[in-house]
């Protein structure tokens, strides 16, 4: 079956990051498998309007401006009409939003559903519950998957924490993991010989959640010890950008480790393997909490030893020859690296072409877009609901929002009707 | 499954155990979820004196507001105010010194210093003072003053950490509803004596937080103190104070403490982790 399918989201090309490589590359495999996908986004500075990408890619940078943390103002009546005429003349059979974060994907859930389209929506993040932010969006994410065919999450645990915040029915979620390109994420053709230096590198945002109080912590602990009987030294590789990044500056000028640490500062993200991961042999990463965390999963792709916090999802994602988990601690992390070190000194770790075995056949897009294009099977294969139903279902979601929302609902399909009725 | 038996589910990500994607076993489900992980449970004693600080300040305020009010009237001279507020100062520091902080000579030195400076310029710049907010209508002065004391109330500190406190900000708002309220009077020595009881009751007051030692005692005293000056005023107002006292300390707590019957909280593996601070 031959679909067209509508990717939408606030997060695509040219910003660089984790949601936007799996638009691009889910879309490019299932472009591979036959079907039409066209990606549509807001406007980034300049890039407005229609452009083609690798493959025929059509990608619509409609003309909202971002309006807080790259995404847009979720004003319904302003991007209704849009969204509305490039579902129709693009005769569109589906469409899949991306990303709780972007409020573009939902309300084009939302234009989906009152055009009677099915909807799929992908969730790439975990978020908590107890504060006042994480309530007003759980509630909106809950009257946005209310209505939608099917969701699909990239862990377990995520699964488990959509479920929680949004109250769907753990059978309309699948489970479906983020990939990596592991050709371009291939160890380096000359095996690195260890003989006096094990270097250790880490590649994050330098923010609170990525941990990175715990590593100025222990950089320093590892740097002063000696490993292999004496002879083998530690150094450090830190790649990143981020509010904390004076921390490690801070540490470095304290201690004296200029030349043991080298901060790269930022680096693209097709930069990575050869600036980054090329020149390690452990990667380090101690996010305190993580839906799927792609950083290990191309480290482990590239052949390191990946020392990593189990939070969030982590300890679904390598089985344990391939990685060392530790608690968000520094004792914990300082012991985790000191083994990781010691076995690859003796060489008791698995080859690095190994990794990029099992990341090849674990993770790769090709096997991401043939499971989610069975979703798409199953979820064009059910029958449309009526309009009362999804009404109903939007007042089921509350005592007071739900009402609201219902009736904000039925008036999209109002201004739709009267879309309809002007084109006509 | 060559021989015939289905391979058990596993939460992985990198392994295809046979099973469909939308497939978690009801018993694996939501296994880790914790409910009510380290819940924090207030007594009820615990609620009714938390409620008495805020009612505490409530009565300062009606209390501050009734000796505007009498001051304008001319049934408390300011001479009458200012010599009661030094013997409650007096008082207060020696208790202050005695049971809560031993100050040295040179501290005590240094404070009745900053006090004979206050108390010279302010006298100094009170006529500027008082002419300030001449020119406009006794009705604005009365809501900005009223609703710069809310802001007061609001983020006063009333010993538990919340965004919204601000010691700064409730000061601020104090002293601005008195620069308000100081413009009605015709003579000077009437805007410094409102001056200082606003400096004493809303900054010095609150530091004999330490010295009470029942706050539902105190706050029962003060609040009696507040009804019974209200009452010679208007008997409106007394009957809207007594009910917003009685919904503060009354009403809020006894809900608070039924409520937290219904607390729940959600616990598990997708929480953010905390960072272990303990020594190594």
């Amino acid at each position: 079956m031959v679909l067209t399918i509508a990717m939408v989201s606030d997060f695509f090309y040219p910003n660089m990051g984790g949601v936007e490589s799996h638009i691009f590359q889910v879309s490019q495999c299932l472009i591979e498998r036959g079907h039409r996908v066209l990606v549509v986004t807001h406007a980034y500075g300049d890039r407005v309007g229609v452009r083609y990408m690798t493959n025929m890619l059509k990608v619509f940078y409609l003309p909202i401006m971002p309006f807080y943390n790259k995404s847009v103002l979720p004003t319904i009546v302003c991007s209704l009409p849009y969204l509305r005429h490039i579902l129709l003349t693009e005769k569109v059979d589906l469409v899949h939003g991306h990303s709780a974060f972007s409020s573009l994907a939902h309300e084009a859930l939302l234009v989906g559903t009152l055009l009677n389209l099915p909807t799929v929506f992908t969730d790439h993040s975990l978020f908590g519950f107890s504060d006042a932010s994480a309530i007003v969006t759980n509630t909106f994410l809950k009257f946005s998957l209310a209505n939608t065919s099917h969701t699909i999450c990239v862990s377990h645990t995520g699964k488990e924490n959509t479920v929680l915040r949004s109250s769907v029915v753990p059978e309309r979620v699948s489970v479906i993991p983020n990939a990596v390109d592991s050709v371009a994420f291939r160890p380096p053709k000359v095996r690195r010989n260890i003989r006096s230096v094990v270097t250790v590198v880490l590649g994050s945002r330098l923010v609170y959640r990525k941990g990175v109080d715990l590593v100025v912590e222990v950089l320093p602990k590892i740097c002063r010890k000696k490993f292999g009987g004496g002879r083998v030294r530690v150094d450090f590789i830190i790649a990143g950008d981020g509010p904390k990044r004076i921390l490690f500056e801070e540490m470095i000028e304290k201690h004296g480790l200029q030349a043991r640490v080298v901060m790269l500062g930022e680096l693209q993200h097709s930069e990575m393997r050869d600036k980054l991961l090329a020149k390690g042999d452990i990667f380090l990463n101690t996010s305190l909490t993580e839906a799927f965390c792609m950083a290990i999963v191309e480290a482990a792709s590239c052949g390191l030893s990946v020392v990593s916090t189990a939070v969030g999802g982590i300890p679904e994602v390598l089985p344990d020859q391939f990685i060392y988990f530790v608690q968000p601690s520094v004792g914990s992390i300082k012991a985790g690296l000191e083994r990781a070190v010691e076995d690859v000194i003796t060489g008791d770790r698995p080859d690095p072409w190994e990794g990029n075995c099992f990341v090849s056949s674990a993770f790769n897009w090709r096997n991401v877009a043939a499971r989610t294009e069975r979703v798409y099977e199953t979820v064009c294969g059910k029958e449309r609901q009526r309009l009362a139903t999804r009404v109903r279902n939007m007042w089921e979601g509350g005592t007071v929002a739900g009402p609201i929302m219902a009736m904000l609902y039925l008036a999209c399909h109002y201004f739709i009707l009267l879309l309809d009725w002007c084109e006509s | 499954m060559s021989n015939g038996k289905v391979p058990k589910w596993r939460k992985t990500l990198y392994e295809d155990n046979g099973y469909p994607d939308n497939y978690t076993p009801p018993e694996c489900f939501l296994a880790a979820i914790e409910k009510n992980k380290n819940l924090l449970l207030y007594s009820l004693w615990e609620c009714f004196s938390g409620a008495a600080e805020v009612g505490k300040e409530m009565s300062v305020v009606i209390i501050f507001w009734c000796c505007y009010k009498f001051l304008k009237t001319d049934l408390l001279q300011p001479e009458t105010l200012l010599v009661t507020m030094l013997g409650l100062l007096v008082v207060g520091c020696t208790m202050f010194i005695s049971r809560v902080r031993k100050v040295t000579f040179t501290g005590l030195l240094a404070g009745i210093k900053t006090i004979f400076l206050f108390t010279i310029i302010g006298f100094a710049l009170s006529p500027v003072l008082y002419k300030l907010t001449d020119t406009i209508s006794t009705d604005t002065i009365h809501s900005m003053a009223l609703s710069s004391l809310l802001i007061h109330l609001l983020t006063s500190d009333y010993g538990m950490y919340a965004p919204i406190v601000s010691w700064q900000i409730s000061l601020n708002a104090a002293v601005f509803s008195t620069v308000c309220l100081a413009s009605r009077f015709d003579h000077h020595l009437s805007a410094f004596s409102l001056l200082c009881l606003s400096v004493f009751s809303f900054l010095l007051v609150p530091l004999s937080r330490p010295l009470l030692p029942s706050p539902l005692l105190s706050s029962l005293l003060l609040a009696s103190a507040a009804l019974s000056l209200l009452s010679c005023i208007s008997t409106p107002q007394l009957c809207l104070a007594l009910l917003a006292l009685a919904t503060v300390q009354i009403a809020c707590p006894v809900m608070f403490h039924r409520l937290q019957a219904d607390k729940m909280t959600i616990h598990g593996p997708w929480d953010e982790a905390v960072i272990f601070t303990a020594p190594q």
